[in-house]
């Protein structure tokens, strides 16, 4: 019994031991972050962040940030079909978010975070499809520009001795449906386009 | 307006019987003639006989494999088309093994001399091949020049989930409109 209560005991002893300057370290000015995103279910994609705080204190950080979002479509058939496609997809996304973290922990640099983003999407689209049996033989290209609102919502810490370093794990939506006049489009509309919803995982850099 | 469904958890399975003719095969066992069978000796007589119905003003409606679902029956009613107004909305066109509707096209053009019929075609701009085909059906279909053919293209910058309603919307007032 006495073993099992120094295993529990012993990790809570450690956090409690951490230095007590951590709100010094964790007092960031500026990061940069680097992401992979999982968006719906047929894209992958990757995120460019630069955040800077000119408010922070022990409990919370604010401040704007603008972000790079790159999309593309992994190729699938999603039926069988004698057709012969080829088919390539790339979205480009430049968002401006306005970010509010939290730091709930006294001892310690997790935070939650919202952060509310307005930006500009630009997709692109192109391919072939041939059926010679129906003569068929149709190149396409589309670009879709629009722009775009949503929100952000994060979790994440620093670690390493200088808390230079963190990881944070996000989910980010479009919410462009409240706004227009489609009933079926929806707060959160996942499978669209123009509607990007994901998640992502990404490294932090504190530059300050 | 009758809008037929299928009961909770059926719907995959069914509309792949229902939806889809010999020749596709996008899902399922294709059963469509059976069930436009049905629409015209069952469900329609019964609704005439219920309601107060105007049947020159029928207009079939379908979106996604419903959607093909209106082209083929379309075509394979040429002769004698029993809905003379079509919404087809975001149609599985291009999703089938062999492109059948396509197929089902150039056959009709050689049966018919004229299609009296009034079409609404719509689809959402998204991602894939599906606007390319449904330019492409259209441009078919209008090139043969049958006489009483008035026939509608749009793209929408909607996806497959949300473009249904503003095709049936544009679609209602084209299939009315002189």
């Amino acid at each position: 019994m006495k073993n099992l209560l120094f295993i529990i005991c012993f990790p809570v002893v450690l956090i409690a031991q951490k230095p007590s300057k951590t709100f010094e370290k964790i007092n960031t000015k500026w990061a940069v972050q680097a992401g992979f995103c999982i968006p719906e279910f047929y894209n992958l994609g990757y995120e460019l962040n630069a955040n800077y705080y000119p408010f922070s204190n022990k409990w919370v950080r604010l401040g704007p940030s603008v972000q790079l979002n790159n999309f593309y479509i992994v190729e699938k058939e999603w039926f069988p079909s004698n057709n012969i496609q080829k088919a390539r997809s790339s979205e480009f996304r430049l968002n401006a978010l306005f970010n509010l973290e939290f730091i709930p922990f006294k001892k310690s640099s997790f935070y939650i975070g919202f952060a509310p983003y307005i930006g500009y999407q630009v997709l692109n689209n192109r391919g072939n499809i041939r059926n010679a049996k129906e003569g068929i033989d149709l190149d396409w290209n589309y670009t879709i520009s629009t722009f775009d609102f949503g929100t952000r919502y994060k979790l994440g810490g620093f670690f390493g001795k200088k808390q230079q370093y963190g990881l944070e794990a996000a989910l980010q939506m479009s919410n462009r449906g409240i706004a227009d006049d489609n009933p079926l489009s929806k707060f959160f509309n996942v499978g669209l386009p123009t509607y990007k919803a994901y998640v992502s995982l990404g490294f932090v850099y504190r530059i300050k | 307006m009758v809008s037929l469904d299928y009961k909770k958890g059926d719907g995959v399975y069914a509309r792949g019987t229902d939806l889809n003719y010999p020749g596709e095969g996008v899902e399922g066992t294709p059963q469509a003639p059976k069930f436009f069978e049905f629409l015209k000796s069952e469900l329609l007589p019964k609704v005439d006989a219920k309601y107060a119905c105007d049947t020159s003003k029928r207009i079939l409606f379908g979106h996604s494999l419903a959607g093909e679902f209106v082209l083929y029956s379309m075509l394979d009613n040429a002769t004698h088309p029993l809905f003379k107004k079509c919404i087809a909305a975001s149609c599985s066109i291009g999703l089938g093994i062999d492109n059948y509707v396509f197929g089902l096209e150039r056959q009709v053009a050689t049966q018919v001399s004229d299609l009296p019929v009034t079409l609404y075609m719509g689809v959402g701009n998204y991602v894939g091949s599906a606007t390319i085909m449904h330019q492409e059906f259209y441009n078919r279909i209008k090139s043969r020049g049958y006489p009483n053919l008035k026939i509608g293209f749009k793209t929408y910058p909607e996806q497959h989930g949300t473009d249904p309603y503003p095709i049936f919307r544009d679609g209602i007032q084209f299939v009315f409109s002189n």
